[in-house]
C-alpha cells in the first residue's frame, strides 16, 4: 500500500471532508495543485467529443485535408496552370480565376479522399472503441446501446462534415490566393457545331461559360453538397461494418471497399455486371458538373440523392439492429 | 439474512456454434458476501460476468441485479463497479480523464471526494496526467480498479483483477475488495489463484465446461481440520468432473 500512501499525500486535503464543491483538487506534473473542472454529466455526445477530438488521427486527417488544396495548387503551377485541364466533362483553366481550384478538387477528391475520411471516422465508431476493450465498459453504463450509438455516429458525422468544410475552405481560400478573384469560365470538353458555338476555333467550337465569383461560389457550394450525399451511404455502411465487427481496419476497409467497388461497377470494370451500374450509389455523382453549363442541367440529381437516403437507410437500420442485439466481448 | 442482490438462475449461454459456454448455473449474492468464482480457462466465469452486466444476451435462465432484471442499459447497471478482462481505458487520454469520462459513464452520482479517493486508489502519482497507453501493466490495473470502486458500487464484479500485480499491489486489490465488502457491497470475484479466492471469498461457485461443480460457502466447502485446501478441493472436483462422475452437486 505504499504507493497509495504516497497518493494520498499529494492530495490537496479534501478527502473526508463535507462535499461542498464538485471541483476536485490534484497534484499536476510539477507538484502543484489544481482544481478540475467540476465532475458532472457532460452527455455521451460531448464524452466522445472529447475521446475523438484529442486523437492524433483526428489532427492528422483534417490537418493532411487542409493541406491537399495548397498541393495541387503547387502541382498544377509546377505543371502549367494556364493550360486547359480536363476535369471530368469540362475543360478548366487554373489561372483563369481562383474558384478553378475548388473546382478541381471538388472533382479530384470525390472518389477516394473523401470517401476515405468518412470510412475512417465512421469506421472507427465503435470498433475504435472495441479495439481498445473499453466498449464494454460504455455498455455495461446505463446508457442504451441506441444513445451509444447515436452518439458515435453524431461524433463521427461532425467530423466527416468538418473534413469536407474544411476542405472546400481550403480550396477557396488558396485558389483565390494562387490565382486570384476573376470570374470562373468552365468550357464543355465536346465540339459542338458551328450555329450554337460562342467562340469559333476552326470548323468546332467550344462552349464556354463564365460565372461571377459569387454564383461560382453558390454552385461550388451546391456541387459539395451534392457530392456530400454520397457519403451518406460510404458512412453508414462503414457504421454498419464497425458494429459488425470488431477491428477498426474492416469496418475501415468496407466503407472504402464500397466506394472502389462502386467505381469498378460504375466503369465496366468488370464484364457483364454493366447492367447493375446505375444501382451502385456512385453512379451519378458527377452530374454536378452541369450545373456550370447554361442552362444548369439538373436531369438525374434527384435521383441519386434519393438512392443514397435509401441505401443510408437501410445500413442505417442494420446497424443499430445488429449493435442493439450483439453480444459484447470486447 | 439479506436479500441477494445477485441472482442467477438456471443460467444458460450457447453460442452460434454449438459451443455451451454457461449450462445451468444457479448462484446468489448478499450484501456483504464475496463469492469466488473459479475454474479452468473456458469453463465459462468470463461469459458469466459479461451476462452480469448485460454485455451477453443469455439463451435461457434469469439473471437479476439488485431486484431488476438484467438488461442493456438498465438502471441496476448504473449500482455496479466492475474490472473484466482487463482494464480497458482510452489510449491517448490521461488517467485522469479516464477517469472522468467512467464518472460521467457509470450511471451514479460521484462526489469529488469518491472521485478524490478513486485517484488515491490507483496511485499513479505523477502519472496521472500521462496517456493511458504509457501506463505499465500494474498502473493499467489499479486505474481499472479505481474506476470499479468509483462512486462506492452496491455490485462488484471483479474478473482476475489482480493478474499480473506484484504481492503488494495484490494484496492491495485484496484488501479493498475485503473493505468493500465489509462496507455492504456484493461481490463476485473470479480468480484462478485459489489463494486468493481462500483468502477473501466467503462463498464459492466452482465452473468445469459451464457446469457449477462445487458451490457453497466456504466455511461448508473446507473440512474444520483444514486437512485440505481450495486448491485440492478444486482439482478434485475438476478431475472428477473430467472422470464423468465427481462432485456434480451442490456441497
Amino acid at each position: 500500500m505504499s504507493d497509495m500512501a504516497v497518493s494520498g499525500s499529494r492530495l490537496a486535503g479534501a478527502k473526508g471532508s463535507p462535499d461542498t464543491s464538485d471541483a476536485v483538487r490534484y497534484a499536476d506534473n510539477r507538484g502543484e495543485y489544481r482544481q478540475m473542472l467540476p465532475i458532472k454529466q457532460w452527455g455521451l455526445v460531448g464524452i466522445e467529443l472529447r475521446k475523438q477530438f484529442f486523437r492524433p488521427r483526428t489532427y492528422i486527417v483534417l490537418a493532411a485535408t487542409a493541406i491537399l488544396p495548397p498541393l495541387i495548387a503547387a502541382a498544377l503551377a509546377v505543371s502549367g496552370s494556364t493550360r486547359p485541364e480536363r476535369v471530368q466533362a469540362m475543360l478548366i483553366t487554373p489561372s483563369s480565376s481562383g474558384l478553378s481550384l475548388w473546382y478541381i478538387v471538388l472533382s479530384s477528391t470525390e472518389k477516394f479522399f473523401i470517401p476515405l475520411a468518412v470510412a475512417l471516422f465512421a469506421g472507427e465508431a465503435i470498433a475504435g472503441e472495441a479495439s481498445w476493450g473499453s466498449l464494454r465498459y460504455l455498455c455495461a453504463g446505463t446508457y442504451s446501446r441506441t444513445q451509444i450509438l447515436i452518439s458515435k455516429m453524431t461524433v463521427a458525422a461532425i467530423l466527416c462534415i468538418a473534413t469536407i468544410a474544411i476542405l472546400s475552405a481550403s480550396s477557396l481560400a488558396t485558389g483565390l490566393a494562387a490565382f486570384g478573384t476573376a470570374p470562373l469560365p468552365v468550357t464543355v470538353a465536346k465540339t459542338v457545331s458551328l450555329a450554337s458555338a460562342v467562340g469559333q476555333l476552326g470548323g468546332t467550337a467550344r462552349v464556354a461559360t463564365i460565372y461571377s465569383v459569387p454564383t461560382a461560389i453558390w454552385k461550388l457550394l451546391l456541387s459539395t453538397l451534392y457530392g456530400g450525399t454520397l457519403e451518406i451511404t460510404i458512412f453508414t455502411f462503414a457504421v454498419l461494418a464497425s458494429v459488425i465487427w470488431d477491428r477498426p481496419i474492416v469496418a475501415i476497409g468496407a466503407g472504402i471497399g464500397l466506394a472502389v467497388v462502386s467505381w469498378n461497377l460504375q466503369t465496366d470494370a468488370i464484364p457483364g455486371l454493366d447492367f447493375f451500374a446505375k444501382y451502385t450509389p456512385t453512379h451519378g455523382i458527377g452530374l454536378w458538373q452541369w450545373m456550370f453549363v447554361s442552362p444548369a442541367l439538373y436531369a438525374g440529381m434527384a435521383g441519386f440523392i434519393i438512392k443514397q437516403i435509401i441505401y443510408g437507410g437501410i445500413f442505417l437500420a442494420a446497424a443499430f439492429w445488429w449493435f442493439i442485439r450483439k453480444d459484447i466481448y470486447s | 439474512m439479506d436479500k441477494p442482490t445477485i441472482e442467477v438462475r438456471n443460467l444458460v449461454k450457447r453460442f452460434r456454434n454449438g459451443v455451451i459456454a454457461v449450462n445451468g448455473l444457479d448462484m446468489e449474492v448478499c450484501p456483504g458476501q464475496v463469492l469466488g468464482l473459479a475454474g479452468p480457462n473456458g469453463s465459462g466465469k468470463s461469459v458469466t460476468m459479461k451476462i452480469l452486466m448485460g454485455l451477453i444476451r443469455p439463451t435461457a435462465g434469469s439473471v437479476s441485479l439488485l431486484g431488476e432484471e438484467v438488461r442493456s442499459g438498465g438502471n441496476a447497471l448504473g449500482r455496479v463497479g466492475m474490472l473484466i478482462d482487463g482494464p480497458g481505458f482510452i489510449p491517448h487520454l490521461s488517467g485522469l480523464t479516464n477517469l472522468q469520462l467512467a464518472a460521467a459513464t457509470c450511471g451514479r452520482k460521484v462526489s469529488s471526494t469518491d472521485f478524490e479517493e478513486a485517484i488515491e486508489l490507483a496511485a499513479l502519482g505523477k502519472m496521472i496526467d500521462r496517456p493511458y497507453k504509457t501506463y505499465s501493466h500494474g498502473m493499467r490495473y489499479r486505474l481499472g480498479l479505481a474506476r470499479a470502486l468509483l462512486g462506492h458500487p452496491e455490485v462488484l464484479l471483479l474478473d482476475e483483477a489482480a493478474t499480473g500485480l506484484d504481492p503488494v499491489q495484490g494484496r492491495a486489490v485484496r484488501e479493498k475488495v475485503v473493505e468493500a465488502a465489509e462496507d455492504g457491497a456484493s461481490v463476485v470475484y473470479a480468480a484462478h489463484q485459489l489463494y486468493e479466492v481462500e483468502q477473501i471469498c466467503t462463498h464459492v461457485v466452482i465452473m468445469q465446461k459451464g457446469r457449477q461443480v462445487i458451490s457453497g460457502s466456504l466455511h461448508s466447502i473446507l473440512p474444520p481440520d483444514g486437512s485440505t485446501n481450495l486448491e485440492q478441493v478444486y482439482i478434485d472436483a475438476v478431475n472428477g468432473s473430467r472422470l464423468g462422475g465427481g462432485l456434480g452437486a451442490e456441497i
